[in-house]
């Protein structure tokens, strides 16, 4: 559920960071900048969207976890 | 706007006051720049995502006045004086009032509602109401942050983001500002008024959980847990309707979302697991009336093991209806609805939507005057309407009387010894390095594992008393709490006020020996007493909850 950021569209703006409700998001520095959940508070996404509403450059994409499927 | 540093952190003063920075907080604003007030916003999140309405809308309630018999302030307050309690005619009114200017705005920021056939906006009817009062939102998802675009730049409002209030203060019961702290940078913040609007959320999440056992997996802001309530309340404000107040909605299965109004006022039919439709039975308006009678008519069917499964069926629909819900007004709803409709395959045209009973949220009201001022001077009420149009003019109708009454009191002035203190307090979580302490998690849970065990869809008095007791041992623990980071500390506070807000909750449920008037039947008073046809208040009167009734308004 939480969103998935495809590192050769995103342009590491941060937006999608400071828009999250849900203070999940960070700029991860090992990896050049590319947002990425905190891992550990995966569980808290809302899955409201603002993080890709908020990127301009298309390079976010959600995958529903199991237990919202069944 | 005034802000000067501290030894603690950073003190704001300005003449008016936003707690809370969604629907209402921006109603709110955009009302104190016609008025050319100084106010100070603040709150959780971002001013372009805070809030419910941060993940959309699809719908604005609005009476336009036309010739229709339903379609004027008299049919608007008569609905509402009769299906709800704590409201009174001339606040309805100046809800109403306020249609016309947030429709405005909402134009002016680009908001794009479905066409009516001959002209005009389309409209339906939801809830039971008597006429079409509802607008359909087309680009609801961006909504918040096109209104943000607007407020950033109006003259005398600023916006301090990323806050989690912590309290609010008052002296000689008027209220005189509120503390808080940067949940990015730790800094502690307060803020003196002259007046204040409190738009802190008028639905409180997280005090129940849904099938999935994620509360943060729910159908309205899982952030807002009931702060609106709990931190007026230790302030002096007396608190309507703890107890019936609270509700929940039919979700898709497995995911909290909203939508249901769409669904039901379009014409979808709810199917037991027999492929029948029950809805009758309950209602004399089926899936379209009252929603608490949906999911009491839900329960009951599950009850007698006719679901689960439940559906939603929108096969009867035109194309183009179908195509409307699916494609523009549910995602309009809530921003990655079609991402859940392509991971399970859904197309509402073809095969009927799986639905479930979603999570009880608790709510209420602030008992407020003709004015919208609480029972604490200066303090107005911003989010005592209902949906985004409620809390949108609620906040700017209570805008309109805490503007003109910040001319009546001078700039208040905080103890700021007790600030120091309170921020000691608040941030003890940070330095409690105890190998027993609890987790923001090992705090909250326990609050869910005892509502929904005791405190479900059916329940009963002594149940009510004991989870009480138990509400009590984890309140008792509140000195045990640890955080590692201010992330967490912001999740503690949030579970703070959600512990006040069940505890209120069910102690005022305890008052009403009756069934049938919230979402919640009482094994021990199973039938509704006519003598009840009341709002219940409660206030704190030397530190304990002081219950009294409020009859309905003559209408």
């Amino acid at each position: 559920m939480p969103p998935l950021f495809d590192s050769e569209k995103c342009i590491r703006c941060g937006m999608c960071v400071r828009d999250c409700p849900a203070y999940i998001l960070e700029l991860d520095k090992k990896r050049d900048r590319t947002p990425r959940v905190i891992e550990e508070y995966r569980l808290e996404c809302w899955h409201c969207g603002n993080c890709r509403i908020s990127c301009p450059c298309g390079a976010i994409s959600f995958e529903f976890p199991l237990y919202t499927l069944v | 706007m005034r802000v000067t540093k501290r030894d603690w952190g950073s003190l704001y003063e300005t003449d008016v006051l936003i707690l809370g920075t969604g629907a209402s907080g921006m109603g709110a604003a955009l009302k104190a720049a016609e008025k050319h007030a100084d106010v100070l916003m603040l709150g959780k999140g971002t001013l372009e995502s805070s809030g419910s309405l941060g993940g959309g809308n699809d719908h604005f309630m609005a009476v336009l006045d036309t010739d229709e018999a339903y379609d004027n302030v008299e049919s608007f307050v008569d609905f509402y004086m009769k299906s709800a309690y704590g409201y009174r005619r001339e606040q309805l009114a100046q809800w109403h009032d306020a249609f016309a200017p947030c429709l405005a705005v909402l134009d002016e920021v680009g908001t794009e509602f479905k066409p009516g056939e001959g002209g005009g906006r389309y409209r339906s009817v939801g809830f039971g109401q008597p006429g079409a009062w509802w607008l359909h939102i087309v680009n609801g998802r961006t909504i918040k942050r096109n209104l943000a675009k607007k407020i950033r730049r109006l003259n005398g409002v600023s916006v301090l983001d990323d806050i989690q209030i912590t309290r609010m203060f008052a002296r000689d019961g008027k209220v005189t500002g509120c503390m808080g702290f940067n949940v990015l940078s730790g800094e502690t913040v307060a803020v003196a008024c002259k007046t204040a609007v409190t738009c802190l959320g008028w639905h409180a999440q997280r005090a129940a959980n849904n099938s999935t056992n994620n509360p943060f997996n729910c159908w309205f802001t899982p952030f807002t847990t009931g702060s609106y309530f709990t931190q007026a309340y230790h302030i002096g404000a007396a608190v309507i309707n703890a107890d019936i107040s609270g509700r929940t909605t039919m979700l898709p299965k497995g995911w909290g979302a909203p939508g249901m109004n769409g669904i039901n006022n379009m014409g979808g039919h709810e199917l037991n697991a027999l492929g029948e439709r029950f809805m009758g039975k309950y209602d004399p308006m089926w899936e379209n009336g009252k929603r608490r009678n949906q999911i009491m008519g839900t329960e009951q069917e599950q009850l007698e093991g006719y679901g689960p499964p439940f559906y939603m069926d929108m096969r009867h629909f035109s194309p183009e209806d179908a195509y409307h819900l699916q494609y523009v007004l549910m995602p309009a709803d809530k921003e990655t609805y079609l991402d859940y409709c392509a991971a399970r395959g859904i197309d509402f045209r073809a095969t009927p939507l799986e639905v479930e009973i979603g999570e009880m949220a608790l709510s209420g009201m602030l008992l407020a005057d003709e004015r919208m001022e609480t029972t604490v001077k200066g303090l107005f009420a911003g989010c005592n309407f209902t949906s985004f149009s409620g809390a949108m003019c609620g906040g700017y109708v209570a805008m309109n009387h805490a503007a003109d009454d910040a001319a009546k009191y001078d700039m208040a002035s905080l103890d700021e010894g007790e600030i120091r203190a309170w921020k000691e307090k608040d941030e003890a979580p940070l330095r409690n390095g105890a190998p027993n302490a609890l987790t923001c998690t090992d705090f909250e849970n326990p609050i869910r594992q005892v509502m929904d065990y005791y405190a479900g869809f059916r329940r009963n008095m002594p149940g009510m008393k004991l989870a009480l007791e138990k509400l009590e041992l984890i309140a008792s623990r509140r000195e045990k709490v640890k955080a590692k980071n201010l992330h967490e500390l912001m999740r503690l506070h949030e579970a703070f006020d959600l512990l006040e807000l069940c505890r209120m909750h069910l102690d005022a449920c305890l008052q009403r020996r009756e069934s049938g008037r919230g979402m919640y039947k009482l094994a021990d008073y199973p039938d509704l007493d006519p003598a009840l046809d009341k709002g219940l208040v409660v206030r704190l009167e030397n530190g304990s909850p002081a219950y009294s009734w409020l009859e309905k308004q003559a209408l």
